[in-house]
């Protein structure tokens, strides 16, 4: 009986099965060449290519399902569940403080719970909710002011994440009313990503040390309280065990996805350590916990396109391809031992610019960047967004 | 392209109605009968679709289900000029007519087909409903 190896378990195109099946055929005699159109026998042929490349899909997938480096998306959340005892961190929405006011020739108005809309200028809306004092059905009246409520996004997730005293559309009509203060109460925060659950899931062995914290233990130790699985938003931590600032200490340097750990998640994961560590009553303590030092990649240059596509479109497909690369970058950058080390390749950031597709599509396109040097990036350094000065250019083809 | 081979060569499976445990040839002018009547119950795209590359495969522009336009407020004209040019995309039809009626408050259609083929005109007449389309007459013109 013929074996099947790893390797033989990929995706078929229609195409190719379809080609397969027409080979087959013209092997016992039947050529297949003149058929056209409807015909029954070319319909069943087309039929079968399509159900083997729709199997070949549900095999692949079965082979990457069930393995802690490949599952992706809803497989991930399954296997850790039911191998690691790992939840997936859910998005959180975010949430602002705000104040209303009515213009004295206007109102009364009664605000019912839920009933009013704020929105930013990019887009996200928030509703209100219970804040705990106000009692709703309120009054807001007229020339009168109501504060302290509580709106929250309608769509969980850090998109909804704008700086303080920017909510102030109010999208639900009501004559003479203004927001007159917006601070942000909650940030919000994306649903765990999938690297970060990988990484948590690999760490968990390591918390069966009963002796002493190993670095993947710590890791799994502050991703577990301060990632979204905690309620923060941290998706990275690594561990400096190289007593850093003296014999028997070690640090913990964590990052979100695009920028460094915020203080509450940095709060939260160094209580999570202390309750584990020896010394964390020592001043300094054994284990500190650290934002990482961000660094920013800043661009300056020249991308030269062709398509129909508008250069706005260009920048958002590109600034989104650039965010998910720096995604990726571990902390303190890429080492190339015995080649450089804590950098980022320019080469590598000119390829994502390169590679950049719009709705699946790819777009030919050449980069030109001023001054093109690879980041340097400080030791356990968090790798951000910077400015991108980028300049779209639309040529004919 | 029509002349390539002789259409008394060309063979089918039987296509009209419910499948046939026996599964019977046609041939000939039969079977481009049979073609042209799973061309006019085929809805246009269900035959086809993208594979993970982006490329369509099958047939996207194979089928006019004739059986969409009743109850519809589609003039008759409309109609038979849409049976015209599907059956115009058999390579085996040279020249089509059709002639629609619409009966019984638009729940059910006539459709006279008149066909040029290599071996000459003919003339087709089904009757179609929501839920079936059936070869009626068959007359060489």
């Amino acid at each position: 009986m013929a074996s099947i190896n790893w390797a033989d378990i990929v995706e078929i195109l229609h195409d190719e099965a379809k080609q397969t099946c027409l080979d087959l055929l013209e092997s016992v005699g039947y050529t297949a060449t003149s058929w056209q159109e409807g015909e029954p026998a070319l319909a069943a042929t087309e039929l079968s290519a399509e159900i083997w490349a729709q199997l070949s899909k549900v095999a692949v997938y079965l082979k990457s399902a069930f393995l802690n480096k490949t599952a992706t998306g809803e497989a991930l959340t399954r296997l850790s569940d039911s191998h690691y005892d790992n939840r997936r961190g859910t998005s959180v929405a975010a949430q602002r403080r705000t104040s209303l006011a009515c213009a004295a020739g206007s109102g009364p108005h009664t605000i019912n719970l839920g009933a009013l809309v704020l929105a930013h200028p990019d887009g996200p809306t928030y509703r209100n909710i219970e804040d705990g004092v106000t009692v709703y059905p309120a009054t807001l009246p007229s020339g009168g002011s109501l504060s302290g409520l509580i709106f929250e996004a309608e769509v969980a997730g850090a998109e909804a994440n704008k700086s303080a005293g920017s909510v102030t559309i109010l999208q639900t009509t009501l004559a003479g009313v203004t927001v007159t203060s917006d601070a942000i109460e909650r940030y919000g925060t994306d649903e765990e990503p999938d690297p970060t659950l990988q990484t948590r899931n690999t760490t968990k062995w390591a918390l069966l040390t009963e002796f002493e914290l190993i670095d993947d233990a710590v890791r799994n130790i502050c991703l577990t309280a301060a990632g979204p699985a905690g309620g923060g938003a941290i998706t990275d931590a690594v561990v400096d065990s190289s007593n850093p600032r003296g014999a028997g200490t070690f640090d913990v340097y964590m990052a979100s996805a695009l920028a460094t750990a915020a203080a509450g998640d940095i709060t939260l994961a160094q209580a999570a350590i202390d309750a584990r560590v020896f010394g964390s009553g020592a001043t300094p303590k054994t284990c500190l916990v650290f934002g990482a030092p961000p660094v920013p990649l800043n661009l300056i240059g020249t991308v030269y396109y062709q398509g129909s596509y508008l250069e706005t479109e260009m920048e958002l497909a590109t600034q989104t391809a650039l965010e998910e690369f720096i995604q990726l970058i571990p902390l303190g950058g890429y080492n190339f031992y015995p080649g450089p080390s804590n950098v980022v390749p320019i080469n590598d950031v000119e390829s994502v610019i390169r590679d950049v597709q719009i709705g699946g599509q790819d777009v030919k396109k050449t980069v030109v960047l001023t001054a093109p040097a690879d980041l340097s990036v400080a030791a356990f350094g968090k790798v951000t967004p910077g400015t991108f000065t980028l300049t779209f250019v639309r040529v004919s083809g | 392209m029509a002349d390539l081979i002789d259409i008394s060569e060309t063979v089918g499976l039987w296509s009209l109605g419910d499948f046939k445990p026996d599964m019977p040839r046609v041939s000939g002018r039969e079977a481009l009968i049979h073609r042209l009547c799973v061309r006019l119950q085929t809805p246009r795209g269900r035959f086809s679709g993208v594979d993970s590359n982006g490329k369509v495969w099958g047939w996207p522009n194979f089928g006019t289900d004739i059986a969409q336009y009743l109850l519809s407020k589609t003039p008759p004209s409309a109609i038979a000029s849409a049976a015209e040019a599907e059956c115009l995309k058999d390579e085996q039809v040279e020249e089509a007519a059709a002639v629609a009626t619409l009966e019984d408050g638009g729940r059910r259609m006539h459709l006279e087909i008149a066909i040029l083929d290599a071996l000459g005109p003919f003339v087709f007449t089904l009757s179609i409903t929501q839920a079936k389309l059936t070869l009626i007459e068959l007359q060489a013109a």
